[in-house]
């Protein structure tokens, strides 16, 4: 799983209630509101889904876009040690030469 | 208290976004210092995607870089977009290229795996021949605004200096050249002379031929945070496409595609008229000019103002569409206010009279003293990484040397031929083949052979199929990261290049600051750094060696450093060591104890303009130490709609995609955002043409034709069709016409006139 900060832009009058709906998702978690518009948030999923989940929360009322921070791959990236062997050079070549 | 690991990056993850805001507390204390988590360290670096230049810091476990965050303490304070924050799975992408490979028997056998010396002595002697049959313009280089500085300025003296010849090209001349040819024709050097410090100050924005939220969405947020704070603040928006940036503009004026030019004359006229203008100002810093029977000829104010004076918010409106009250609305908004920054990009760069465009848009800030204050600033947005520190300021085009000097000025080439110690006379006064005719030139057969270095011009040039002959006839050179990338397909050589934090160098951004990134990870498989791809390939190619006296590419910047010194672009205050320290300087820096500078051309911040100077703003980038006002009459773009291709055609990019998407396209999550191009049309044509969102859609042009799902919305306006270019399988390219800028060179990709219909 991924590990995502976050900050929810939002309009000044419509924070509380984005906080909230932000808090009963169950990927997310809140720190609170920062500036009157900021809400800090973090989002824990596999990082194939970030995108989406972003989508969402810009989506919801009263947010005016989100701003990333920060993104931790790293237990994803232990997982899948091939990634990083370096043997995927005569797989990309055999792709390459037969498209 | 304990907390679990995953509770800690979580705590970690909270405490960088909490220091983005400047906010402490209970979270960051939790973290640690500095929002830190188990990485074994934190590098610095620049974000390898668009021209703002946002700084991020790299976690580095085990070797193997695991986090980014937004550096707080460069101009993005933290934030990165998505983008940006999804550049560490791109390093360890499963399409990497990581082994040298050669084509041994022409364009149609296969790429094979070889030995970085048999790959190197494959390539150089190809152009050893070409050299020695065809002499030195039979081989040329094609670069990139994101390659490293580094990688750019050694690229241009081996080819200038070394094979002597000017043909250094690159794909700059597809993006920015307008806006070189704005700043050099209106100030005599480039280069903006604002900062994104301006966001903070300026009071009135006008913002033209730009979709910053999407192409630039960090510091579209800077201008989102900027309104917000303060109410008053005006945002105008000039973009035939209702983007998300016009979200937040006070007005939002939509126009006939390519008319543009007009809208800028009469903002000026209404500007006269109304005595809104800076006489004062214009009257010490400001010359006119215009072009007569192709002459360039002195003019007066008053012949400017006679000239502006056609353009009566009648007839801009007549040619625009834009209502003639709202014509001289904006006017008043520009001038009136106390400080006006205006932000621009490709809308007004990838024009036919793009130059032309620049200058009208920096015309309205002389006209009106908005410039050298606080706020006050003409700033081109910049589309690639290092498109302005590698490629412009380095000269790494056909018609340039380093450090804002030309090819066809004898004392420019003595200069540079007397610093590199090379025989004067070495480097020739003609300038090279840009972009376009280096690829005619190629299918011409008068270009045997090239290097072509970080960029992919089998997707991203005009006009593809008049110029992919180019690429199977020549022999190609490429070093790349990827195997997405579509001119792999006409590659003879690949030389797989360390990415970005894989090896150290410095990027440039949109607003003159030089940062550096550092290298946080070995290069994966057998790949190696481009500088060392080139002095080997170079010295293999009869290239004398002595031109490469480097160990490494800290020794290159600082002969880049050194050539600096004395020039308009002097940096000379940027040791390596020092960009280590600090997140970015913006040039001139002429010393080491310099903090760099804000306000470019002005007495008090420049440390070029001398102390006792008795104006407050000094033009010394040009010959007369004078701004130049242009007359540049409304001309409609080369291709516009008619009857026969009644659509005008625009094409741009998306928020998840970068360019040709080799690197964004990696990513799953940005790539399932939107997995291949699309054609966006508006409601009522839509209905017209009895189209439906998803609906498959012809656009033919006078080139070819190609169809694409429709996405049925009122992003464009009535007449206006749009494409992105990211998509391999579906070239937009293609469609458009390659008529470039007398000036800059530049290809016109925002307009061309096409049919739409539904596919039977």
């Amino acid at each position: 799983m991924a590990i995502m900060g976050f900050l929810v832009h939002t309009l000044p009058e419509e924070s509380r209630t984005v906080e909230a709906t932000l808090g009963r998702m169950k990927e997310i978690t809140t720190y609170g509101i920062h500036q009157e518009v900021y809400v800090v948030a973090v989002a824990e999923a596999p990082h194939e889904e970030m995108e989406k989940l972003l989508e969402q929360v810009k989506t919801l009322q009263g947010v005016l876009t989100t701003y990333v921070t920060s993104l931790s791959i790293e237990d994803e990236l232990f997982a899948d040690t091939d990634a990083c062997s370096g043997e995927n050079s005569s797989d990309a070549v055999r792709r390459e030469d037969s498209a | 208290m304990t907390l679990s690991r995953r509770a800690f990056l979580k705590g970690s993850a909270a405490a960088i976004a909490l220091s983005a805001l400047g906010v402490g507390g209970p979270c960051l204390a939790a973290a640690g210092k500095d929002g830190g988590d188990k990485a074994d360290k934190w590098v610095k670096g620049v974000c390898r995607y668009c021209g703002t230049g946002c700084g991020v810091m790299i976690g580095v476990r085990d070797g193997k870089a695991v986090s980014i965050k937004g550096d707080p303490n460069n101009h993005n304070q933290g934030l990165l977009c998505l983008k940006g924050a999804m550049l560490i799975p791109v390093i360890y992408a499963k399409d990497r290229i990581l082994e040298p490979r050669i084509r041994k028997n022409g364009k149609q056998s296969p790429l094979e795996v070889v030995s970085w010396d048999e790959a190197l002595e494959f390539a150089a002697k190809r152009f050893r021949t070409a050299i020695s049959e065809n002499g030195p313009n039979a081989v040329a280089y094609y670069g990139s605004g994101q390659a490293l500085t580094e990688e750019s300025y050694l690229a241009n003296k081996i080819w200038k200096g070394g094979f002597g010849t000017n043909n250094v090209d690159g794909n700059p001349r597809l993006c920015m050249a307008s806006a070189v040819g704005g700043y050099t024709t209106t100030f005599g050097k480039d280069e903006p002379m604002g900062t994104y410090n301006d966001i903070d100050n300026a009071t009135c924005f006008f913002i033209i031929g730009s979709n910053t939220s999407e192409a630039h969405p960090v510091l579209f947020r800077r201008i989102a945070r900027r309104k917000q704070n303060s109410p008053d603040v005006k945002i105008i928006v000039v973009d035939p496409r209702r983007t998300n940036t016009s979200r937040i503009a006070d007005i939002h004026l939509t126009f006939k595609p390519g008319t543009d030019l007009a809208l800028l004359n009469g903002m000026a006229h209404i500007i006269f008229k109304e005595e809104l203008d800076d006489y004062r100002f214009m009257d010490k810093q400001c010359v006119f000019k215009g072009v007569k029977d192709g002459n360039i000829v002195d003019c007066t104010l008053d012949a400017y103002k006679a000239f502006v004076a056609e353009y009566t918010p009648e007839k801009v409106e007549a040619l625009t569409g834009i209502p003639a009250d709202m014509v001289v609305k904006v006017a008043r908004i520009f001038a009136e206010s106390s400080a006006t920054l205006s932000l621009w990009c490709m809308g007004i760069n990838q024009r036919s009279k793009g130059v032309w465009a620049n200058n009208l848009i920096h015309n309205l800030h002389l006209i009106t003293g908005h410039i050298g204050k606080p706020g006050a600033s003409p700033l081109s947005l910049t589309g690639q990484p290092n498109a302005c520190g590698g490629v412009r300021d380095t000269g790494s085009l056909a018609h340039l040397l380093p450090a804002g000097r030309v090819v066809a000025n004898e004392q420019h080439r003595n200069e540079m031929e007397d610093f590199w110690k090379i025989p004067r006379g070495t480097i020739q006064p003609q300038m090279g083949y840009h972009t376009v005719a280096l690829f005619e030139n190629m299918a011409k057969g008068n270009v045997k052979a090239v290097f072509i270095h970080c960029t992919n011009p089998a997707h991203t040039l005009p006009n593809l199929n008049k110029y992919t002959p180019g690429l199977e006839k020549a022999f190609v050179v490429q070093t790349e990261c990827f195997n997405d990338a579509l001119t792999i397909q006409y590659a003879d050589v690949v030389f797989p290049a360390a990415f970005w934090c894989e090896t150290d160098g410095v990027y440039g951004c949109t607003e003159r600051r030089y940062a550096l990134i550092e290298k946080a990870v070995e290069p994966m498989g057998n790949t190696r750094p481009v500088v060392n791809i080139l002095m080997d390939f170079a010295k293999l190619a009869g290239v004398d060696p002595k031109l490469m006296p480097y160990t490494n590419a800290a020794d290159i910047w600082d002969e880049w450093r050194t050539l600096s010194k004395g020039s308009a672009y002097n940096f000379y205050g940027m040791t390596r060591e020092r960009l280590q320290k600090e997140s970015g300087i913006k040039w001139p820096c002429p010393t080491e104890d310099h903090p760099g500078t804000d306000l470019r051309y002005v007495r008090g911040e420049d440390p070029l303009v001398p102390s006792d100077h008795p104006d407050k703003v000094f033009f010394y980038g040009s010959p007369n130490q004078k701004a130049t006002i242009w007359l540049r009459p409304y001309q409609p773009p080369f291709e516009p709609a008619d009857a026969d291709y009644p659509f005008v055609l625009t094409t741009g990019r998306v928020i998840d995609h970068w360019h040709t998407a080799t690197m964004t396209g990696q990513v799953p999550e940005l790539k399932k955002a939107y997995p291949s191009a699309f054609v966006e049309i508006n409601p009522k044509d839509a209905e017209k043409l009895n189209i439906k969102n998803g609906d498959p859609v012809v656009l033919e042009t006078r080139r070819d034709k190609m169809v694409f799902p429709a996405s049925v919305t009122d992003t464009c306006m009535p007449g206006l069709v749009f494409c992105p270019f990211f998509d391999k399988n579906k070239l937009v390219n293609k469609l458009f016409h390659d008529a470039v800028d007398d000036i800059s060179k530049e290809p016109e990709y925002k307009i061309c006139a096409t049919k739409v219909y539904k596919q039977a």
